[in-house]
């Protein structure tokens, strides 16, 4: 399913991507290298999305989706507390923003790395947007929590081929997986999202059990990825 | 065959409908893998099989589809045990209703190089390995649902070289006509047809009235003596249910108006069950199919981008190292980011298709050619014309090349045409033939359209149509042979008239030797594109010679409302400052003025003031004097800054790009005196296999050759052994391994390992996302690099 495009990418989100600290005030040449790179993006990209809601079994205190596959560390556990369904979403840029990265990369690093940061800003804003569609089609009774992606916390990024598989993502939204778990085409995410019969927040996985926490530079600042 | 004939035009033979959903309804769990199915429970198979050829299917494509190697591993099941049974089971009902049996294959569940990490020949082997097992047992093969036009290829290959079953392949359209790698109708009906594909068509993703104007398109752009069938969904999925919307009456109402179109064969995808098949098999059973008309043009493609060679194409030359000691250098030092500099130059400035021409006597000209087509074709989507007269060079570049390319070229000698055409007929490649042979150019216009014949006609034995030859009636130089100017144009004319072909001609050749080259160039060219010219050779970053082709094209009511032309020059005006001018009296340049000093330009990232200044500098001042005295101190305080916090990686990598655009003069100014390139020392940098995230590296890579080293890059996804290779050749005395995950960080400690173990004498230096300083020590690397600008440190304590 075709997923409409956000009018821009937010500038500020790119610079920051681009390892601007949030402190620093990007200066006139940064912020037309952002522009650029988001005009560009935007042009490349044809975000997709397909989902599909699978029933949440619990053996004990550990999730199983379906029959089929477990989901196995403490994060994700703490994050589907309480739910009895499961919603897979997968969403995906689409090969022509990989193409444009691969080409910009043959020109200057510091169009390619604008690039890269603007098209990781847009597949979060796409995510997003594919969020508000499930949440606003749930029946008035039913809450879910937020995403939730493998590779985040202690959830293993190798279940990435089960979850794609699931969705049937490489035919419906040519989206396919490594045999690393990593997301072909790139700009992709795939989250987890629990849903229930009473409202559920779902729990962020923190900087405890990230793989970057020694070197975050949000740590560094006393702050975190998730923006606060 | 059997007693059906999938080949006749002039009835209808019906396909089967799903497998993989029929499977569903009848109780395969969600994740379960279907392919199992021919030994866990051949009795269900059996069943979904006689329920199509009870409704009429005349082909039934055996449970193969995701019986790939790959996609089995982990199941404990082989390709060569599950197809043979699956095709048996196929077989055995299919033979009771005298129907036939196809091999069936999808996509192998990851993608290729350059989208994903598969390897192209990695692919060929897969389908291959299906393929062999099949032996004996199927009747024809099917290549369906595929999206990449580049894994048709790997399959059609495989199938045409371990099989003589006939195939026909099917991929999968949006409602926009192209796949969801963005490939077009046009683009597969070229390149597979060129392949030789027995029939061409679309299944899943849609319904039949979706499908229904893509369709059309293919039955136009489908070579003529191929069939063309479609699968189309039974409508639209619900999106929360899976459910696809059309029950047998709506899908029969839908597809009937493929009656008329020149379809010949048709059968059903997901949701369609033996219900839908009957009804189809009933409403078809009597009726003929239209006629097909297709179109037969000249086209050239890659998978996503289309040339038609009816309107006055521009072949960018520039990829070519005759005369330009730069790139040959470059070739030398397999320094592939100059010569994909060159590509992207060429495409932002208009041309079409690219020549590529990599041959130099002291390099490996085949690996060249196919490494190079690899990496042009993950950076530009414009169509390639591969340049050699070496066989096995050709060879291996149009094996990896993903489209329909033109062969530059054969001649009239027959070992030329003996040697390249089965090439070209093998690859779906259309070819170039230049009027010469063993006894050279013919002045006279007549002999070399003998000549063009003789090519053509030796095309025509080979399978190759006239419309795939590309007659080159050969630029003289105006200086040395002014009278047989005339000749050209009037071959060139007479091969375009009389024979069928379309004509190329390198243009800029008719300059060499007289001053002010381009007044000649721009009418030369546009004197051909009247007598017929097709394909124009050429400089693509003269505007002058766009100017006139874009001119051309809309003078001869091409370019409709003038809309390209509108397009590429609204809102310009011409210059109308004198346009050829004195030159080598030391006047300033174009760019004029003294301008901005070299030192600030880099320390602002401003790269063209850097380049001007570089001139500048570089018309006074000996190259190396340039980049020890102004480019690296320069480089050094923008350094300083970013580690004090006060300038980051933004502006670090701006100023980077203001040194590269200074390094670039520098470099054709070394390469100009014949000097070897200096160098500060080697390094080779990489992403670890299983890794392809490479823009860290890629950065590390600017920053390191900005200080003067001589970076070998191997790419992503590199395995450790060549990682190892590649330091033994180059005896580079450091190392840089990324890896950008942890899934991956074994894979670098693999590397550092093997690097020790073959006692090669290399410091390490390692970085990416998840490392710390204390786990790169525990990998045994030698330096752990938090950045770019720690690694530009690194590299000056190695290497001095």
């Amino acid at each position: 399913m075709k997923l409409p495009l956000p009018e821009k990418i937010p500038v500020s989100e790119i610079c920051r991507g681009m390892g601007l600290p949030s402190h620093a005030e990007p200066d006139e040449a940064t912020l037309a290298l952002a522009e650029k790179a988001a005009a560009l993006v935007l042009e490349s990209a044809q975000p997709r999305m397909i989902w599909r809601q699978l029933p949440l079994a619990w053996d004990g205190d550990s999730p199983r989706i379906a029959a089929e596959l477990p989901l196995e560390g403490r994060d994700i556990r703490l994050h589907l507390a309480g739910c009895d369904g499961c919603v897979l979403l997968a969403v995906t840029l689409g090969p022509g923003t990989d193409l444009l990265l691969r080409r910009l990369s043959a020109g200057g690093m510091d169009l390619a790395v604008a690039a890269d940061a603007a098209a990781s800003v847009l597949i979060e804003q796409c995510a997003d947007e594919a969020e508000r569609q499930i949440r606003d089609g749930l029946p008035p009774d039913r809450y879910m929590t937020g995403r939730y992606s493998p590779g985040y916390g202690d959830l293993t990024i190798q279940i990435q081929g089960r979850l794609v598989d699931a969705v049937n993502a490489q035919r419906q939204i040519g989206l396919a997986v490594t045999s690393n778990g990593i997301l072909t085409p790139r700009k992709s995410i795939t989250a987890l999202l629990g849903v229930a019969d009473h409202p559920v927040k779902g729990h962020l996985a923190g900087c405890a059990s990230c793989a970057l926490r020694e070197i975050c530079k949000y740590r560094k600042e006393g702050k975190t990825c998730a923006g606060n | 065959m059997q007693g059906i004939d999938l080949f006749a035009k002039d009835r209808f033979v019906i396909l089967d409908g799903a497998m993989g959903t029929m499977l569903q309804k009848l109780g395969l769990k969600p994740g379960a893998r279907p392919e199992l199915l021919a030994v866990t429970d051949p009795e269900l198979l059996r069943r979904v099989h006689r329920e199509y050829l009870e409704a009429g299917a005349q082909v039934v494509y055996a449970n193969t589809f995701g019986a790939s190697p790959h996609k089995l591993e982990g199941s404990g099941h082989t390709p060569e045990e599950l197809i043979p049974a699956a095709l048996r089971i196929a077989r055995e009902e299919a033979e009771k209703y005298g129907a036939l049996t196809a091999l069936d294959m999808g996509p192998l569940g990851e993608l290729l190089e350059p989208a994903g990490t598969l390897a192209f020949e990695d692919a060929v082997d897969q389908f291959a390995r299906m393929v062999k097992a099949a032996d004996g047992l199927a009747d024809l093969v099917v290549i369906e649902t595929m999206t990449d036009l580049y894994e048709v290829k790997a399959a059609l290959l495989a199938v045409k070289e371990n099989c003589s079953l006939p195939v026909i392949v099917s991929m999968s359209f949006e409602e926009n006509g192209r796949t969801f790698t963005g490939c077009s109708v046009e683009s597969f009906a070229a390149m597979a047809g060129g392949l030789g594909a027995d029939g061409l068509g679309i299944n899943c993703s849609l319904g039949p009235a979706e499908i229904l104007p893509i369709a059309k398109r293919l039955c136009e752009t489908a070579p003529a003596d191929a069939i063309v069938f479609v699968k189309p969904n039974a409508g639209l999925p619900d999106p929360a249910t899976g459910e696809y919307h059309l029950d047998a009456d709506g899908f029969l109402e839908e597809i009937k108006p493929y009656a008329e179109i020149g379809i010949s064969v048709v059968g059903g995808c997901c949701g369609t069950t033996p219900d839908h098949i009957r009804k189809l098999a009933a409403y078809f059973a009597d009726r003929v199919p239209a006629a097909r008309q297709s179109e037969e043009r000249s086209v050239l493609c890659s998978a996503t981008k289309l040339v038609d060679a009816g309107d006055a194409v521009v072949v960018g030359e520039r990829i070519n190292p005759t005369g330009k000691k730069r790139f040959q250098q470059a070739l030398r030092e397999g320094d592939m980011d100059y010569i994909l500099s060159q590509a992207v130059s060429q495409a932002d400035a208009g041309a079409q298709m690219l020549d590529v021409n990599v041959g130099l006597p002291d390099i490996d000209e085949p690996a060249m050619l196919e490494r190079t087509v690899r990496a042009l074709q993950a950076v530009t989507d414009l169509p390639l014309q591969l340049d050699s007269t070496n066989p096995e060079a050709l060879a291996r570049g149009l094996r990896v090349y993903c489209g329909k390319p033109l062969v530059n070229s054969v001649n009239g000698e027959k070992k030329s045409l003996d040697a390249i055409l089965p090439l070209c007929k093998k690859y779906g490649a259309a070819v170039i033939g230049l009027t010469l042979d063993e006894n050279g150019i013919p002045p006279k216009a007549e002999d070399r359209f003998a000549i063009a014949r003789r090519i053509r006609d030796a095309a025509a034995s080979y399978g190759i149509p006239a419309r795939d030859v590309y007659i080159d009636c050969l630029t003289l130089t105006a200086s040395a042979q002014q009278a047989e100017v005339a000749e050209t144009l009037k071959a060139l004319t007479m091969c375009k008239k009389e024979l069928g072909v379309r004509t190329v001609l390198g243009v800029s050749n008719i300059s060499f030797g007289l001053p002010c080259r381009e007044y000649l160039n721009v009418s030369f060219l546009t004197l051909a594109l009247a007598a017929g010219l097709d394909l124009a050779i050429m400089n693509p970053n003269t505007e002058s010679m766009m100017a006139a082709v874009a001119s051309f094209r809309v003078l001869m009511n091409r370019d409709k409302q003038s809309a390209d032309y509108i397009a590429r020059y609204a809102g310009m005006t011409v210059s109308s400052a004198p346009s050829a001018v004195r030159t080598g009296n030391g006047a300033p340049s174009a760019s004029g003025g003294q301008g901005m000093g070299l030192a600030e330009a880099v320390e602002k990232g401003l790269r063209a003031e850097a380049a001007a200044a570089a001139k500048r500098e570089l018309a006074e001042k000996p190259p190396l004097d340039v980049v020890n005295g102004i480019l690296i101190p320069a480089l050094d305080e923008v350094g300083a800054r970013f580690e004090k916090g006060t300038l980051y990686l933004p502006q670090l990598l701006q100023a980077a790009g203001a040194a590269q655009a200074a390094f670039d003069l520098v470099k054709d100014a070394i390469a100009a005196q014949g000097t070897p390139p200096v160098s500060r020392g080697k390094i080779v940098v990489a992403t670890v296999k299983g890794d392809i995230h490479d823009i860290g590296k890629n950065i590390v890579k600017v920053i390191l050759e900005n200080y003067g080293y001589s970076v070998t890059d191997l790419g992503r996804d590199v395995p450790p052994e060549r990682v190892v290779e590649t330091v033994r050749e180059t005896g580079a005395p450091l190392v840089g391994l990324s890896a950008l995950m942890t899934t991956t960080l074994p894979s670098m400690e693999q590397t550092i390992r093997m690097l020790r173990e073959e006692k090669l004498p290399c410091k390490i230096m390692v970085g990416g996302a998840v490392l710390t300083p204390e786990y790169a020590a525990r990998m045994g690397a030698d330096f752990y690099a938090k950045d770019a600008k720690q690694s530009a440190d690194i590299a000056k304590e190695v290497l001095g």
